[in-house]
């Protein structure tokens, strides 16, 4: 279609310049878009703002721009041009022309004059976004620097350094350095309190190990001062192990590598053959238990000795734990059937660590009475030395012997002169009572009482005098490691002593490590009971090395 | 693409970023400390090295970006660095931490890491996302001509109501006075629009005017067309209609002006953010690194 463009320039009326432009196109675009066959320069034009074409006859404009465009007064999406309509696009005004010859359609062109908006003026509107800047974050950033840095370091840098300080902040609600605390202290430590100075003495110092000492001035070291190889513990901490700062219950870590660190490599690190073998792991690196004995010296263990078949306990008792524990029962003194169990002689001392002695009264003596007369069996002799044990007789022989021989002795005793008699009578009921009570106790040391258990023999010196071999029984057959008994109730004892086999008091019914490990497996282990060094083990056990001292 | 610091010279310092990340991840899989992991062992120490020293590079980046004259690389890959090393600290500042925390001035330097390294990938989003919305939402148009268009409708508006009297001119004049936008960071930031409308309200017999709330223009629009409903007179019809069609050009460039107002400030806010938390992150970082060797 032919489109005819006028453009309305200067003046008014008749005499009004105007400058016509033809165009020959499909659609007539409008638009600021250079592209667009009727450009309108202008921000508030689209680029691509409206469209007129022709179809059936008729000539349509549509607005292609969201701001729309004005047909006659009336803002519209599309309309039906027809001569006389005015459409406003902006603040381009178009008139549609009565059409002339050879031009399909004609359009005048003006641009209207600028006018101010009367009631708003965009400039009030835009003072108000100016908020966000006046934010001004780098304000923002300065103070909380500041503040943050004197609170978070000055403050308590300062309550730290100055003595004076340090009661007037920790007692009082204000903020001091309590907010340095990497974690709380150990629930044992609790009572140390805010006094950071007590074990940090010196700032910018790790804490010392005169620090702990301190209070803990008794806790037994590793290795005696008398140890070849003192200076491997050269600059040991005693916070290498210790981690305080970790939770309420959480100061001793267990990791094993704490240990295995040297019980890895002894040989290289010890200038002698080392005593102790290497041990990295319960489960995949730990030499076989070895055993201590009671020796005859007063209060010493025998070193640590493997065990094997040959090896025995020599506690001079005669004991057999087999028929004891029989499920059939046991036949007591007075001809009772009983079922003995391990806990009827065996009990945990309090605390339930170790077992408590066994004791002739408690655990033996309701079987094995120690009587000697079947006229009165309710009569028995001490539980004690010899002497003891041949006093007593004396005593009732000596007793019985009046009784028996009291009509008599009335009789002379009365008589005139009958007090002559009495030296015979004393010799008498002293040879009798004498004879009597050898011959008792020649049965109870030898055959009955006293042998059931006791190793007795004659002294070599005075062969009417009897000696029953002193007991020993051994006390710490672990001498390097604890074993809680209190916590292994839900394992049955003969699980780990197997008692109910033993027919000897020499036999050493301790387990082996075969059998620790069944349950208690490595502190790496995927599976079982992860058992570090610590489990069994202590770290401050000064006398686990005396046996190194010279 | 506006994004396109993040593809730097092939995502370079995506890989860097990347590598870094997976080999403290690594280390500290592989590393089995004595006790327990926290900052004091030889690889917390390392990552806590590692991470300050990265804090206190990144924070130049505020430098570097008014340096113009700076031959030192280009902004665009300081940029870029500076996002995905950031993120990359996220990992590093974590591990060395040995995931123990607690009320202290330790995990504030994380929590204030974490709240930095965050309103900064929040940032990264409304720089990649935004300016695309942003020049959607305006559809060719700047705010300057918005406004203009606006003030040309209250212009036109104004006019049209002196043909129909009492009550549109009224509630029409008062919706171009009480027309408000912007305001508090709050209302920028929710698109909210305060502007406001007196209507007639009849109580019993009297009849006063009150000021109601008026958001893009809806209550006019609402009050106009009651009007048009109960208007007989065809003349003051086609002169409502009028009105209408104006108000709802108005109220749709009000939308696109709230939303435009929106955008922005949801662009510019992430940083007024991130650069205080960084400043709060310098200084807890310092006091993190004196108090912890203080009190060694």
């Amino acid at each position: 279609m032919y489109v005819l463009i006028r453009r309305l320039g200067a003046g008014s009326g008749p005499t009004r310049t105007f400058k016509d432009e033809e165009l020959a196109v499909d659609k007539l675009s409008i638009g600021r878009g250079t592209d667009q066959e009727l450009l309108l320069p202008g921000d508030r034009v689209a680029y691509q703002h409206a469209e007129i074409s022709l179809a059936a006859g008729q000539f349509r404009i549509r607005a292609l721009a969201s701001s729309g465009i004005t047909v006659n007064g009336r803002s519209c999406k599309m309309a039906v041009l027809n001569s006389g309509d005015q459409i406003l696009i902006a603040d381009y005004r178009l008139i549609v022309l009565p059409a002339s010859e050879g031009v399909d359609l004609a359009l005048s062109l003006e641009v209207l004059e600028q006018q101010d908006a009367p009631s708003v003026d965009p400039a009030s509107f835009t003072i108000r976004l100016d908020v966000l800047q006046n934010w001004r974050p780098r304000r923002w950033a300065w103070l909380l620097f500041t503040v943050l840095l004197l609170g978070g370091l000055l403050l308590p840098a300062l309550v730290a350094m100055v003595p004076g300080w340090q009661n007037t902040f920790r007692s009082t609600p204000l903020p001091d350095d309590s907010f340095w605390l990497s974690g709380p202290l150990h629930s044992m430590h609790s009572t140390i309190g805010k006094d950071c100075q007590a074990c940090h003495t010196k700032p910018f110092a790790p804490v010392t190990n005169e620090a702990c000492m301190d209070c803990h001035a008794d806790t037994a070291v590793h290795v005696s001062e008398v140890h070849p190889d003192t200076s491997m513990f050269e600059g040991e901490r005693c916070a290498s192990c210790h981690h305080e700062h970790n939770g309420e219950q959480r100061m001793v870590f267990d990791d094993q590598r704490f240990c295995s660190d040297c019980h890895g490599n002894l040989e290289q690190r010890m200038s002698d053959a080392p005593a102790v073998e290497r041990a990295t792991d319960f489960h995949a690196d730990h030499p076989d238990f070895r055993l201590s004995l009671l020796q005859w010296q007063p209060q010493s263990q025998s070193p640590r000795q493997a065990v094997d078949a040959s090896l025995q306990e020599s506690s001079h008792l005669t004991f057999d734990h087999a028929t004891h524990l029989d499920p059939q029962g046991i036949k007591s003194d007075d001809g009772d059937w009983q079922v003995l169990n391990c806990g009827d002689c065996h009990q945990m001392t309090v605390g339930g660590v170790n077992m408590a002695p066994i004791n002739m009264d408690q655990h033996c003596a309701s079987c094995h009475a120690l009587s000697f007369d079947l006229q009165d069996p309710q009569r028995v002799v001490p539980h004690g030395k010899p002497d003891q044990v041949l006093a007593s007789l004396r005593e009732y022989y000596a007793a019985q012997f009046v009784q028996n021989r009291a009509g008599a002795g009335d009789i002379r005793a009365s008589r005139p002169g009958g007090l002559n008699n009495l030296s015979e009578l004393q010799r008498e009921g002293l040879v009798w009572v004498e004879n009597k009570s050898r011959a008792v106790a020649e049965d109870l040391f030898e055959r009955r009482a006293c042998a059931t258990c006791h190793e007795v023999e004659r002294s070599a010196e005075d062969p009417a005098q009897w000696l029953v071999k002193p007991v020993r029984l051994n006390e710490e057959w672990f001498a390097s490691s604890e074993f809680p008994h209190g916590r292994h109730t839900q394992s049955e004892c003969i699980d780990c002593h197997a008692a109910d086999q033993s027919a000897q008091a020499e036999d050493i019914l301790m387990p082996d490590i075969a059998i620790c490990q069944e349950c208690h497996k490595g502190q790496q282990a995927n599976e079982g009971l992860r058992s570090g060094c610590i489990s069994c083990h202590s770290y401050h056990q000064f006398d686990v090395h005396a046996e190194l001292a010279p | 693409m506006h994004g396109s610091f993040l593809s730097h010279r092939g995502g370079f310092w995506f890989w860097v970023a990347l590598v870094l990340v997976l080999s403290s991840v690594l280390a500290y899989v592989w590393h089995e400390p004595l006790g327990q992991p926290n900052g004091g062992t030889w690889l917390g120490y390392t990552l806590g090295t590692v991470a300050a020293l990265l804090i206190v590079w990144l924070t130049f980046f505020g430098v570097r970006k008014r340096a113009y004259y700076s031959r030192l690389g280009t902004v665009k890959g300081w940029l870029s660095a500076h996002v995905y090393l950031g993120g990359s600290l996220l990992v590093l500042g974590t591990l060395h931490s040995g995931f123990q925390f607690g009320l202290n001035i330790h995990t504030l330097a994380w929590l204030l890491m974490v709240l930095v390294i965050v309103s900064g990938f929040y940032g990264v989003w409304v720089y990649w996302r935004y300016p695309e919305r942003i020049t959607r939402n305006r559809d060719g148009m700047t705010r300057q001509l918005i406004f203009r268009e606006v003030a040309d409708i209250d212009r036109k508006a104004s006019v049209i109501v002196e043909g129909l009297g009492s009550p549109a001119d009224r509630m029409v004049i008062s919706a171009i006075q009480l027309f408000s936008i912007g305001g508090g960071a709050w209302h920028q930031l929710t698109g909210r629009d305060r502007s406001r409308i007196m209507v007639a309200a009849s109580k019993g017999s009297a009849k006063r005017w009150v000021q109601v709330a008026n958001p893009t223009q809806q209550r006019l629009l609402d009050e106009l067309t009651g009007l048009l409903s109960r208007s007989a007179d065809p003349q003051e019809a086609a002169l409502l209609q009028e009105l209408i069609d104006l108000i709802s050009r108005k109220a749709k460039l009000m939308r696109q002006l709230l939303a435009d107002i929106r955008l922005q400030g949801l662009m510019e806010v992430w940083l007024y953010c991130h650069i205080p938390l960084t400043m709060a992150l310098l200084a807890t970082l310092m006091a993190h690194i004196v108090s912890v060797f203080f009190y060694w």
